[in-house]
């Protein structure tokens, strides 16, 4: 089944922010790849490495070796695509942010980003970043 | 069972059934003999949470998946529903927005469809009941007739919605809800985690939490792992209910049957007791729900209190109708985040909702398994898919009140969550199964409650509506 289409049965496109286990088969290479497209995308951010390597790692965790699956990270970050053109990239990204204190330090991007831990509603005691417990109405923008 | 007759047998234990017996009850006389059967079992909302924080918990067993239910013959199309005591309200949404009134016209109003035999005003009352039972949080303006103010305050806006309620006034709203704006009684205040299937801090309306006695009454027995299957009939009066417990074949008389189990089994229960209605089981469906993100120009959209913050109704009525769905707007929480610097939170997520009319090409029959309802789905209708092309249209107009860079609509959702149709409401026995009572034309001691029942679909969400059918049917019959 498509990760995608994954994502869409288990409601996380219609809201639901659960982590589901991943499909993907994960080699020391994707797992390099994946690391570099969080990299190469947030690269204007302080980003723990050792945070980004665990999060990788919690993200592909049961996975196995797969040359097809290797290829195609591969090609995902050599054929410059990004978070607007890959749902895979996309999601990657997303689920980075909300595991880690970025939401939390409110965007401060002049504090490093720290990886707390995959994020999961029913483990973690970060909320969804668009909520008002976690950020004021206006966010960081003051538009009128 | 403690008797062999009883004045009332239920079947479920859904809104459907406990909002009919919230009714019955109150009209009762306390001396009534009531059985409910439930073909599932009771799996807390804290065992629950277990199961969803990966710890073991050995209910997990009451929580089959719903394609282990029917036979659904479109593995494209799914169908999210939850069995056992609190039926979906443990995994409804919460979204309680009522009908418009011109949804129950839509064949006097717009030549489509069928007309329902109620009108708005004639449940209207009802809604307040039901809203007062499940503390709905909402605004005090709405676009459909309301007397008086839901019990709880409404939600909170972002800048985004203040902006689009400025415009359109009533016609964008703080959503009316069941996921609660302050902690209740019996429930939490809701965090917006947007996950609300199972709430993580039980914030949502469910039989659960409710605070309805209805199932600790005692005139009330209820037997678990009861799968109805048929009722016996003779000379066009339901007699005993049929069904299958720990594998065994069980039947129990009864005066007055209420089913309340969704539309997928109401109707196979209909079908294995012979009914020949041609509307049984037919014209069942859901509404289409497409997603845009919208990309917003140095505004964010972080600030809102729930998951649905708002509806939006500016392509929900009008002449419009004749010729293409109403689209109710869901402006929700999901976290979709960007990636360019300073713009994380600059996305707003409409959920398009478009209503849908029942078809003949969508039905539901038996199957060879008595337990199992076969579930044929064909497709939408033309008429909601040309409300999409028409929304495309519109929306650049509708957010041009917003800083928008750009739209991106994603693929339409595989299901709403929600399963309409299939056992009608109609003035006769020609044009619908059941009457505006939702007593079936033909068995007139048989109640076939729930969102089945309905003439057309609407494009808000059912829960509510079919709450309020349920106080209104009992309160009429009883």
């Amino acid at each position: 089944m498509e990760r995608r289409s994954f994502l869409l049965l288990s409601g996380v496109l219609v809201g639901m922010v659960t982590i589901p286990p991943s499909l993907y088969f994960v080699s020391p290479g994707i797992k390099r790849y994946a690391a570099r497209l969080i990299e190469k995308e947030l690269s204007y951010l302080k980003l723990d490495k050792a945070g980004v390597s665990n999060y990788i790692k919690d993200y592909f965790k049961n996975g196995s070796n797969n040359v097809m699956a290797n290829v195609k990270w591969k090609v995902l970050y050599y054929s410059r695509s990004d978070s607007n053109n890959s749902n895979n990239i996309n999601d990657l990204l997303r689920y980075y942010l909300l595991s880690t204190d970025f939401f939390l330090n409110q965007m401060d991007v002049s504090k490093p980003v720290n990886y707390i831990g995959i994020f999961d509603p029913y483990k973690s005691p970060i909320a969804n970043p668009y909520s008002y417990i976690l950020l004021p109405k206006i966010g960081v923008n003051n538009w009128p | 069972m403690k008797n062999d007759k009883y004045d009332l047998i239920v079947v479920g234990t859904g809104f459907a059934s406990s909002f009919f017996l919230q009714k019955y009850l109150a009209k009762s006389k306390g001396n009534k003999k009531i059985l409910v059967l439930e073909r599932g079992y009771f799996y807390s909302h804290a065992e629950k949470l277990k199961v969803r924080r990966g710890e073991s918990a050995p209910d997990v067993k009451y929580e089959p998946k719903w394609d282990s239910l029917v036979e659904n013959f479109n593995p494209r199309k799914d169908w999210h529903f939850t069995t056992g005591y609190g039926g979906s309200s443990n995994c409804w949404w919460g979204c309680t927005p009522r009908f418009m009134p011109s949804d129950f016209k839509m064949q006097s109003l717009f030549g489509v469809a069928q007309d329902w035999p109620i009108s708005y005003d004639d449940i209207e009352p009802y809604y307040d009941e039901a809203e007062e039972i499940m503390q709905i949080s909402g605004p005090d303006a709405t676009p459909f007739p309301k007397k008086g103010k839901y019990p709880l305050p409404a939600h909170k806006f972002t800048k985004v919605d203040e902006i689009l309620n400025k415009k359109y006034g009533n016609q964008y709203i703080s959503q009316p809800t069941a996921r609660a704006s302050r902690a209740t009684a019996n429930r939490n205040a809701c965090m917006a985690s947007s996950t609300c299937g199972t709430c993580p801090v039980d914030a949502k309306f469910s039989i659960e939490n409710s605070g309805m006695t209805v199932y600790q009454n005692p005139q009330v027995e209820i037997v678990y792992g009861a799968q109805v299957y048929k009722l016996e009939t003779l000379d066009g009066v339901a007699r005993k209910v049929c069904y299958v417990k720990d594998d065994k074949d069980f039947s129990v008389e009864g005066d007055v049957i209420a089913l309340g189990a969704n539309p997928f089994f109401n109707t196979n229960i209909l079908l294995n007791s012979g009914d020949t209605n041609k509307f049984t089981g037919k014209g069942f469906g859901e509404q289409l729900g497409i997603q845009v993100l919208i990309y917003l120009d140095n505004l964010s959209n972080a600030g809102g209190s729930t998951w649905v913050n708002a509806n939006g109704y500016m392509l929900y009525d009008g002449k419009h109708r004749k010729d293409y769905a109403a689209c109710l707007i869901e402006v929700n929480n999901a976290p979709f985040i960007r990636f360019e610097k300073d713009k994380w939170l600059n996305i707003a997520s409409f959920r398009l909702v478009f209503e849908d009319l029942p078809e003949d090409k969508n039905y539901i029959t038996t199957s060879a398994n008595k337990l199992k309802p076969a579930v044929h789905y064909e497709g939408r209708s033309d008429y909601a898919e040309k409300a999409f092309a028409n929304a495309k249209k519109q929306l650049p107009e509708i957010l041009s009140c917003l800083p928008v860079e750009r739209l991106k609509y994603l693929d339409p959702f595989p299901n709403e969550g929600h399963i309409i149709g299939g056992t009608r409401m109609s003035a006769n026995a020609e044009t619908g199964v059941v009457d505006k009572h939702l007593v079936h034309h033909k068995y007139r001691n048989v109640f076939v409650l729930g969102a089945g029942s309905f003439t057309t679909y609407s494009a808000a969400n059912p829960s509510l509506t079919l709450s309020a059918l349920s106080l209104f049917a009992a309160d009429k019959m009883f």
